[in-house]
């Protein structure tokens, strides 16, 4: 036992200083990236993917605990750890001290865990590094069996001594971080994207920038001529993004490349270049992923020929539930395209030259994906927000380091956590979208026989269209009709644009979802696959608000809607449906009125 | 620390309790033992009485229009209930319109009598969420066995293997 105590204990110090490598490598990261006065320090072992994203992470305004880098309270933890580990050897109940703090570790990794998935929706690999590390001390803390109860004043010295390293720390982090400081900016005020019209005059810019391709190799970034570009033509700072209009991460960055637009527009020249993924009209990929993106980005090169490309990429984007031509010829005519140009336009071979030619360049970049967003030749990927990239922007624009992080802070999008929905909250929201209606608040709960619409109730489920429409009528009130569910949900009033009688499969006359245009894992109860997920009480979720306080509208549980059997159908996706497809135009009609499954719920409206 | 622990009480909504959720879940299952009992219009004219073939095992394959494998398993069903004549072997189509169910069967060629459940009632009662989706019922029509999905590599080795418990 005393070998395996041995044993546990060198495994507990060489784990501390593995921590303590880490805490000194994330605290240079975090450190650099929001204060050097250099370009911001770039982290290796951390490959950005739409999970991973060590930037947000450890840039984010959970980093730091009472001003001080969290990565730098580590490196004091485990040298901590790592004098405990030395003084066990000789006296077991310091072991005992470091079993409690492996218990508190372990504790703590969970909960900066919970917040990186659920607050700020990617996790930092090194982060999770350190979480194995803490629990690994655990286990060599424990090897050595039950320890001794370590006497008050061993609990005193270790604390103390925790204190004075945390001390010494943070002293050098910031007297280290001085040296990197610059002086402070002036305060701006964040701009949102604007809507956009006409393209700006004239041809973009010829412009060659020697980057790294994202296998690593040496390549060439050409803009030329012929590509959709806006922001200022003459700006040193570029930023290059390759998209593909079918693509759901390529929408969320183009919103992050509005807001930048819109900040930056006078100092930047922003540029789109076509990078569909389908072999189709890109030799960069090889299998189809998306059927319509060839076509999409056809139709983007006909309306840039009309001079409203960045109207129609917005439509598009918006719209991306539907891109079949009759809808891409419907997106151009409203960008203001002359419709009759744009469909021989769209019958010409010709107008799918420049998107072949643009995925040839996105290919010779070695680009495994979208979107790709070269920000003055520094490759971004789908998880870098507004913020990430205002910072090299603001460097490459001459700011100090300590200026790019405050002003690109103005960008930071993620709002304040919503508060809790008051009990008095009304059950129904008076609405009128083509004509006045009442619709319940929550999603119905069922209670003898009547739906019930009140906060922190359990949801109705399994319940087939008929079986809602008994319960609504037992209520006094009836079914919603699909229209008013989708006025409701988009906050303005849907319109049949095909005349089919459906109203979800329609141009977006209001937002996406009912908070916004832009999904935020969160706001509702959606994306949440796996056995260990159900639904949430009614109004658990209060961002999921619709801008008339309707909540719940996407996510939770599918709503049935229909005056009638044959018009019945399943409205705004579940809790499980992935990604961001639980959208206010989320429409299934698989199966008939009766059919009832885990997750067909409903709500009323009178 | 205490924002922390705020903002992860935050981040965690409350889900409804398991209980209750497996409660409704169950409780939407046919009852163990249940006899069928449906009225189906068919394609053919007239209506599939369920209670009327009692006495051989009965297979309901649920199928649609929209559904990729059903186009490979319905005329291989065909063939397998050619050689088991002591079942009775019944395709349900869920389209909610007949137009489309009416071009599936022109394109892809298959001889079963075809029934229709355009309201989605049965699909509902049995807790069937995905296409193709069949069902085995015993000689008394209680549910004996159940299957979704179709794969030509395996073909019907699954319902061969089923077919003993029902034939009993």
């Amino acid at each position: 036992m005393k070998n395996l105590r041995t044993v546990g204990l060198a495994g507990v110090i060489l784990l501390s200083l593995f921590g303590i490598f880490v805490g000194g490598l994330l605290t240079w990261h975090h450190d650099t990236q929001l204060y050097a006065g250099a370009a911001a320090g770039t982290l290796w072992g951390c490959a950005e993917s739409t999970e991973v994203n060590c930037d947000i992470v450890n840039t984010s305004a959970w980093s730091e605990l009472l001003g001080i880098p969290i990565a730098t309270l580590a490196m004091a933890f485990y040298a901590g750890t790592a004098v405990l580990g030395a003084l066990a050897i000789k006296r077991d109940e310091a072991r005992a001290v470091l079993i409690a703090a492996g218990v508190g570790a372990v504790a703590y990794s969970a909960l900066l865990y919970g917040v990186s998935k659920v607050e700020l929706h990617y996790v930092c690999a090194w982060c999770i590094r350190l979480y194995a590390t803490n629990a690994g001390l655990l286990l060599m803390a424990l090897l050595g069996g039950k320890a001794p109860l370590p006497s008050g004043g061993t609990i005193g010295t270790a604390l103390a001594v925790w204190l004075g390293l945390a001390v010494v720390g943070a002293g050098g982090e910031r007297m280290w971080r001085g040296t990197l400081a610059g002086e402070g900016p002036k305060e701006q005020v964040a701009a949102e994207g604007a809507e956009r019209t006409k393209d700006p005059e004239g041809p973009a810019p010829t412009i060659e920038l020697q980057v790294t391709t994202e296998d690593g190799h040496p390549a060439t970034l050409k803009v030329e001529p012929d590509d959709a570009w806006t922001g200022n033509r003459d700006a040193k700072v570029s930023v290059v993004m390759f998209g593909d209009l079918e693509c759901g991460f390529c929408k969320r960055s183009s919103a992050e490349l509005a807001r930048l637009e819109a900040t930056y527009g006078d100092r930047v020249l922003f540029v789109f270049k076509h990078y569909p993924m389908d072999p189709a009209c890109n030799p960069g990929v090889k299998n189809r992923k998306h059927r319509y993106a060839c076509r999409a980005s056809q139709a983007a090169v006909c309306a840039q020929q009309q001079g409203v490309f960045w109207a129609f990429h917005d439509l598009a984007y918006k719209n991306q539930h539907q891109l079949g031509d009759e809808y891409l010829t419907r997106y151009a005519a409203e960008a203001g395209a002359d419709p009759e140009a744009f469909t021989a336009c769209m019958a010409t071979p010709e107008s799918l030259k420049p998107v072949v030619e643009d995925a040839k360049v996105g290919a010779a970049l070695e680009q495994h994906g979208t979107p790709r967003i070269w920000v003055n030749g520094q490759l971004h990927r789908s998880g870098s927000s507004a913020e990430v990239m205002a910072r090299v922007i603001e460097l490459a624009l001459g700011a100090t380091a300590e200026e790019a992080a405050k002003q690109a802070a103005t960008l930071r999008d993620r709002p304040d956590a919503a508060p809790p929905l008051p009990a008095d909250t009304p059950a129904t929201r008076s609405l009128s979208y083509g004509h006045a209606f009442e619709m319940d608040t929550f999603e119905a709960a069922v209670k003898d026989g009547s739906a019930v619409s009140a906060l922190h109730e359990v949801p109705a489920f399994h319940v087939s269209w008929f079986e809602a429409k008994e319960a609504c009528e037992a209520a006094g009130k009836r079914m919603c009709t699909e229209r008013e569910w989708v006025s409701a949900c988009q906050g303005a009033e849907a319109q049949d644009d095909n005349g089919n009688g459906e109203f979800a499969d329609d141009l977006i006359e209001g937002t996406a979802y009912p908070y916004g245009d832009y999904h935020d894992r969160g706001r509702c109860w959606d994306d949440h696959e796996g056995e260990g997920f159900r639904p949430v009480y009614t109004g658990e979720m209060p961002g999921c608000a619709s801008k008339d306080g309707v909540m719940d509208l996407t996510g939770n549980v599918e709503e049935w809607v229909g005056e009638d059997p044959e018009h019945a159908v399943l409205l705004g996706g579940a809790w499980d449906t992935d990604t961001d497809h639980a959208r206010c135009y989320r429409r299934n009609a698989s199966f008939g009125a009766g059919w009832s499954g885990p997750r067909t719920g409903f709500r009323c409206c009178r | 620390m205490w924002t922390w622990l705020v903002a992860a009480a935050w981040a965690a909504p409350e889900m409804i309790p398991e209980d209750v959720f497996r409660a409704v879940l169950e409780a939407a299952k046919p009852e163990e033992g249940a006899v069928l009992d449906v009225q189906l219009p068919l394609r053919e004219g007239g209506t599939f009485v369920s209670s009327d073939a009692r006495g051989k095992p009965l297979l309901l394959a649920f199928w649609a229009s929209w559904c990729g494998p059903c186009r490979a398993e319905l005329p291989a069903l065909a063939v397998w209930a050619k050689e088991h004549p002591d079942v009775t072997v019944l395709a349900v189509n869920v389209d909610r319109d007949r137009a489309p169910a009416e071009r599936f069967i022109k394109g892809v060629s298959f001889e079963l009598p075809t029934a229709f459940d355009p309201d989605g009632h049965q699909l509902g009662s049995f807790g069937v969420e995905s296409m193709p989706t069949t069902l085995l019922f015993d000689r008394q029509h209680r549910l004996s066995w159940r299957h979704t999905g179709y794969s030509a590599q395996r073909g019907f080795t699954e319902l061969d293997a089923a077919l003993p418990g029902a034939m009993r």
